[in-house]
């Protein structure tokens, strides 16, 4: 997916992640993590942001997160939703969560 | 008690009864509220307001949560909603105003510190923004040493041509900064093609938009609302702070050139705290007396008011061709009309007080 605008998505509350997608055209992606857990789940909190971008085919981006302890779901979810909004996609690929 | 159930009211600031019920909220915070808000939200405990968050644009100040509600992260709430707001209002980033205090907490909600005075900082939402700024800027070996001048220009006149070029006579390279933000009676746009015409000669001269980081809504509100005779320190301070200790040694600037202000209170103490801030960290001040013709020293303030007393006959004493030339343009006409407008509606409130 390309992305051609700032897209945002989550919130700073409690087991919440605040996420900031902007364009990076060319330059690959550039993953800022700020977390009051990143000593214990830094490591764990890239690895889904990367995983979820792959999936996306997101190749050139500027990510922020702001995570105040999210789980792994909501962090896939949030970044999905930024990324949507900040490739202006109008149709999303709803799962069944079933 | 859990935080959710205090319940996030937006506050109509044209309501004498909310307005008057932030400010004495505010109060009770050593805040005060700022004239140029243009949206407010509160936490609400029932009919109490226990924490408030505002903005005026881009700019987001008067952040508050009641003391005896500390201590349940009511601030990321508050922020959130205002970081939303400001996505949905198209701001590529957001400015936030503070005490010094409180700086940790608004880094951990992803502000970052841009300048500091002694009683409040500047923190933005991203840490590249000043970086994008100064990238865009496409300054040819930053290294050089070089002269600033930050003019507004409203509009050009010979007086900012005899400024900029005497910068030109002392320096090899002088970068001018034009006041971005759109408060004045003459447009951007405007005001910057009129110096770029007015200056074309200049080869040394590099003329940049100021934007966000130079005298603006951000940096400086109050420089804007002139009228009200606001001198806030604490606004100026941050401003020359940025520029001392972020611009000037990004593009290797060691002087600043100012038109000395013998008439206006909130320029006057500007450049007097300038003279402060600035050669502290390595930039030299030089202050240049105004250019005078024969009926004293030439200004902005002078055009404006001849436009609106319909003397068009002087103002080429007093603005290069180029921007005379413009002054007589149907587009300039336009703009003589909307000063002598408010000319005529200053000099009615005065009647009636």
């Amino acid at each position: 997916m390309k992305i051609v605008k700032t897209g945002m998505a989550g919130s700073l509350e409690s087991s919440d992640v605040l996420i900031t997608v902007d364009s990076n055209p060319g330059k690959g992606r550039n993953v800022n993590l700020n977390s009051i857990v990143k000593r214990q789940y830094g490591k764990q909190i890239l690895k889904v942001v990367d995983e979820t971008l792959e999936q996306l085919s997101v190749k050139d981006a500027k990510i922020r997160l702001e995570d105040k302890g999210a789980l792994d779901c909501t962090i896939r979810a949030r970044l999905e939703a930024a990324v949507y909004r900040a490739a202006g996609s109008e149709s999303y690929p709803w799962e069944n969560l079933t | 008690m859990s935080a959710e159930q205090y319940e996030i009211r937006t506050i109509n600031l044209r309501r004498a009864s909310e307005r008057n019920q932030l400010k004495t909220f505010l109060l009770q915070e050593n805040l005060t509220l700022e004239s140029d808000l243009d949206y407010a939200i509160c936490l609400m405990d029932g009919d109490r307001i226990i924490g408030s968050g505002c903005a005026s644009g881009n700019v987001l100040k008067c952040i508050a949560v009641d003391v005896d509600y500390q201590g349940q992260a009511l601030t990321n709430r508050i922020i959130s909603y205002l970081r939303l707001r400001g996505f949905h209002e198209g701001y590529s980033s957001l400015f936030l105003f503070t005490k010094p205090g409180n700086e940790t907490v608004f880094s951990e909600l992803g502000f970052f510190t841009l300048a500091k005075s002694p009683d409040a900082i500047l923190m933005e939402n991203r840490s590249d923004g000043f970086q994008i700024y100064i990238d865009s800027l496409k300054i040819p070996d930053d290294s050089m040493p070089a002269a600033s001048i930050v003019m507004n220009c409203n509009p050009f006149t010979l007086g900012h041509r005899y400024l900029i070029e005497k910068a030109c006579g002392e320096n090899e390279r002088v970068h001018l900064f034009v006041v971005k933000e759109d408060l004045s009676v003459f447009p951007f746009d405007q005001r910057m093609s009129l110096i770029q015409e007015g200056c074309s000669d200049l080869k040394n001269l590099f003329i940049h938009e100021g934007r966000d980081y130079i005298i603006s809504h951000a940096t400086f509100p109050t420089y804007f609302i002139k009228d009200s005779k606001i001198i806030n320190d604490s606004y100026a301070r941050i401003d020359l702070d940025l520029f001392a200790r972020r611009i000037a040694p990004a593009l290797s600037i060691t002087k600043r050139y100012v038109g000395e202000e013998p008439f206006d209170v909130v320029t006057s103490r500007y450049n007097q705290l300038m003279k402060e801030i600035l050669p502290e960290n390595g930039v030299d001040v030089v202050e240049i007396p105004r250019k005078s013709c024969s009926d004293g020293a030439v200004s902005a303030t002078k055009v404006r008011k001849a436009m609106a007393d319909n003397r068009y006959g002087e103002l080429k004493n007093w603005v290069p061709p180029t921007t005379y030339d413009f002054l007589l343009s149907e587009e300039g006409q336009k703009i003589g009309e909307i000063i002598k407008r408010k000319a005529l509606s200053v000099a009615k409130e005065s009647e009636q007080v």
